[in-house]
């Protein structure tokens, strides 16, 4: 098991965004995480990278408790979210060069090469990123998760403000990294982008995996027919009161 | 390192707006505070090292604004994080980058209010006690905008939290400064430079101990 | 959220009750037992309160500080959540009301000096540096107050009370490291207090009885929730 996380419990001042959590990954796993808005899967990623650090519970990292401080596991862990963690003021080809050698990488020029072509980025690669568009920082961003070949990646609403050709790209870069044994967790509010490639589509409601469908699943029912009725049934456990499902 | 003060400095190259606007903000500041104490040349001399030493202050106080506030705008903060990089040398790269800019404005300064001021500040003792002193302020100042930029009021707390801390720095500081300019002897300069030299390494101590829970989560 | 004190009612009011009685004896002990001094005269009796609560102020700060480290100390082993809480309130505080008892040095110095030096205020090493102790303390309780969230709250505080706490063996050193004209009580050297037997006397009962009166007021102060924060959330999907 690659990463084991059990009775994760975060809070955010008063709110409590994850209950009590479990959640394991494979290696070679590619897991889709679906929920509402404010269901926690954002926090979810957030922990597996480290960045922030349970109220309760624990995550294991090939065995080892995950320490925010140790540089080795941090090899291993690469994370695109929300914000694309790139320097306005420099060039595209600078923010990665910069972060390949922070991870100590071998061969950077021909890894940064590939991954401006496997995204289609060739022809910004001495532009600032302060010129760049929403599009095209969520593609740089998912390119420097990757530079350092991680054996975990995590992709928070990696497909959000893709055009159709971009999220054709990205679906090839993670069918890459998925045949080269790279475990993949990826949130989404769509779930038909990277459906084909899912081996586990896990449902966060409420602070906790409510439900998960394995891809013999999906093949037997309409994944978002399903999702709908694993929401719908939450709700209604939350409106009849604890203790009756 | 030596990667994350290259990819600082650059960016602060990149910004060539930053450093003119910060040389030209240094030479009103003297002649502020010229202005302000109606310098005649009786007291000009032993007031010398508090306007030296008042101008670096707000210099520096610009730097550290940016600093860490520069990562969490962004967030970049978060992708060093990310990185297999130990979180004391974040803090040495961004202290690194203001010491520079110090030194850099220390350099016009230094000449500017000579003139202004018609006594001779250029020589290598008061370089040195400018290095030393800049050092350790640099060092409280990136630990303390480490510790504001978490705060909503960064740029009011900065200085409030930062002044009292460096106070005994910057009295050491001046009261050296003046001693070389009236020609004091070493020995009479000696406490003051203790004080300098004992919080320098005293606040680098502190922040290679507590940088792992200082910056991050 | 409700709270409770974290010290039993026993201890509070047992504490309370000495305190008041420690400090009935001190008042008597200072205005009818030690000898009026010959060459400041009766406002030297400020003296007793003045060394007393600059004694609690700064063993408050060490307080502050030692809860500090072990905050720290223990959010790296990951503990319990209740006694991270504990430090932090202990923490906070701590600074309280040392601040308090430092304003209080402050004030009865200022009306000591006025009478023996003929000024309020003189910049020297030790008013400098219990001025700087003073600031550096309302400044970590400003930094307190604009932080949001409670664990980077009592992190960030706390690592702010740590260095801060710097000034405060520099102001208990200052009059022995710096020339000045400020009285040494407690040692010896050239500005050490010529002392009677029945004002020492007092001196350390004096001490004796603000300790106490600290120890009474941190036991009312310090309170911690009585339940970690209930999540709704968990109750939900139980």
């Amino acid at each position: 098991m690659l990463i084991e996380a059990r009775n994760l419990h975060k809070r955010f001042v008063h709110r409590m965004v994850l209950a009590g959590l479990d959640f394991t990954i494979q290696p070679a796993e590619f897991i889709m995480l679906a929920g509402p808005n404010g269901a926690g899967k954002t926090t979810l990623l957030r922990l597996l990278a480290g960045l922030l650090k349970p109220d309760e519970g624990r995550i294991l990292l090939d065995g080892r408790i995950l320490d925010p401080t140790s540089t080795s596991q941090k090899q291993v862990v690469g994370f695109a979210g929300h914000q694309p963690l790139l320097y306005a003021d420099l060039t595209a080809e600078e923010n990665l060069r910069f972060y390949a050698h922070l991870y100590h990488s071998q061969n950077i020029e021909t890894r940064i090469t590939t991954l401006f072509k496997q995204l289609d980025l060739e022809g910004y690669r001495h532009e600032r990123v302060s010129t760049f568009s929403r599009g095209m920082l969520q593609r740089l961003s998912i390119a420097r998760a990757c530079l350092h070949q991680p054996r975990i990646l995590l992709l928070d609403e990696p497909y959000s403000s893709l055009d159709t050709h971009s999220a054709f790209c990205l679906d090839e870069l993670l069918h890459q990294m998925v045949v080269d044994g790279s475990s993949i967790v990826m949130t989404t509010h769509e779930l038909d982008h990277g459906q084909h490639l899912a081996d586990r589509l896990d449902v966060l409601v409420n602070g906790h995996i409510e439900a998960s469908l394995p891809r013999e699943g999906m093949k037997d029912t309409s994944p978002d027919s399903w999702y709908v009725q694993v929401l719908d049934h939450a709700e209604s456990c939350k409106d009849e009161g604890a203790g009756i499902c | 390192m030596l990667t994350l003060l290259k990819k600082d400095l650059l960016i602060e190259l990149r910004r060539r707006e930053v450093l003119p606007a910060m040389l030209v903000f240094v030479v009103l500041v003297a002649m502020v505070f010229s202005f302000a104490f109606e310098l005649d040349p009786a007291t000009v001399k032993s007031a010398a090292g508090g306007v030296v030493w008042g101008t670096l202050v707000f210099s520096a106080m610009l730097g550290f604004q940016r600093s860490f506030s520069s990562e969490q705008d962004r967030n970049t903060l978060d992708g060093l994080l990310l990185a297999p990089v130990n979180r004391f040398s974040i803090f040495i790269s961004k202290m690194l980058v203001v010491w520079i800019y110090v030194l850099i404005t220390a350099l016009v300064v230094l000449p500017v209010y000579s003139i202004l001021s018609n006594i001779n500040l250029i020589n290598l003792k008061i370089l040195l006690t400018v290095s030393l002193g800049s050092l350790g302020f640099c060092a409280a100042g990136t630990l303390i905008a480490a510790l504001s930029s978490y705060s909503r009021a960064r740029e009011v707390l900065l200085p409030v939290l930062l002044l009292p801390v460096a106070l005994p720095l910057l009295m050491a500081a001046v009261r050296v400064t003046n001693g070389i300019l009236q020609g004091a002897a070493f020995s009479a300069l000696q406490q003051g430079l203790a004080i300098m030299i004992g919080f320098d390494i005293i606040l680098l101590v502190a922040a290679w101990l507590m940088s792992d829970i200082l910056i991050g989560e | 959220m409700s709270v409770k004190k974290a010290a039993p009612a026993w201890l509070r009011w047992g504490s309370t009750i000495l305190a008041i009685l420690m400090l009935a004896g001190m008042v008597g002990m200072v205005f009818f037992y030690a000898p009026v001094e010959k060459t400041m005269g009766f406002i030297q009796k400020v003296f007793y309160f003045h060394i007393s609560s600059g004694w609690v102020g700064m063993f408050s700060f060490l307080v502050a500080a030692v809860a500090s480290v072990l905050w720290l100390a223990n959010k790296q082993k990951e503990t319990f959540i209740n006694k991270l809480i504990l430090l932090d309130i202990i923490s906070l505080r701590a600074i309280q009301v040392g601040l308090f008892f430092s304003l209080i040095v402050i004030i009865t110095g200022m009306f000591w000096a006025k009478a023996t030096w003929g000024v309020y205020w003189v910049w020297e090493p030790r008013l400098t540096t219990v001025a700087i102790m003073f600031l550096i303390y309302a400044a970590c309780l400003l930094l307190r107050q604009s932080i949001e969230e409670p664990t980077t709250r009592a992190r960030i505080s706390a690592i702010y009370t740590i260095i801060g706490f710097l000034s405060v063996p520099i102001t208990f050193l200052s009059i022995r490291l710096f020339p000045t004209i400020h009285p040494l009580v407690v040692g010896t050297g050239e500005s050490a207090f010529n002392m009677d037997a029945r004002m020492m006397a007092t001196v350390i009962f004096s001490l004796a009885a603000f300790t106490i009166l600290y120890l009474a007021i941190m036991f009312h102060l310090v309170q911690i929730p009585v339940k970690s924060i209930s999540d709704p959330v968990s109750k939900e999907s139980a």
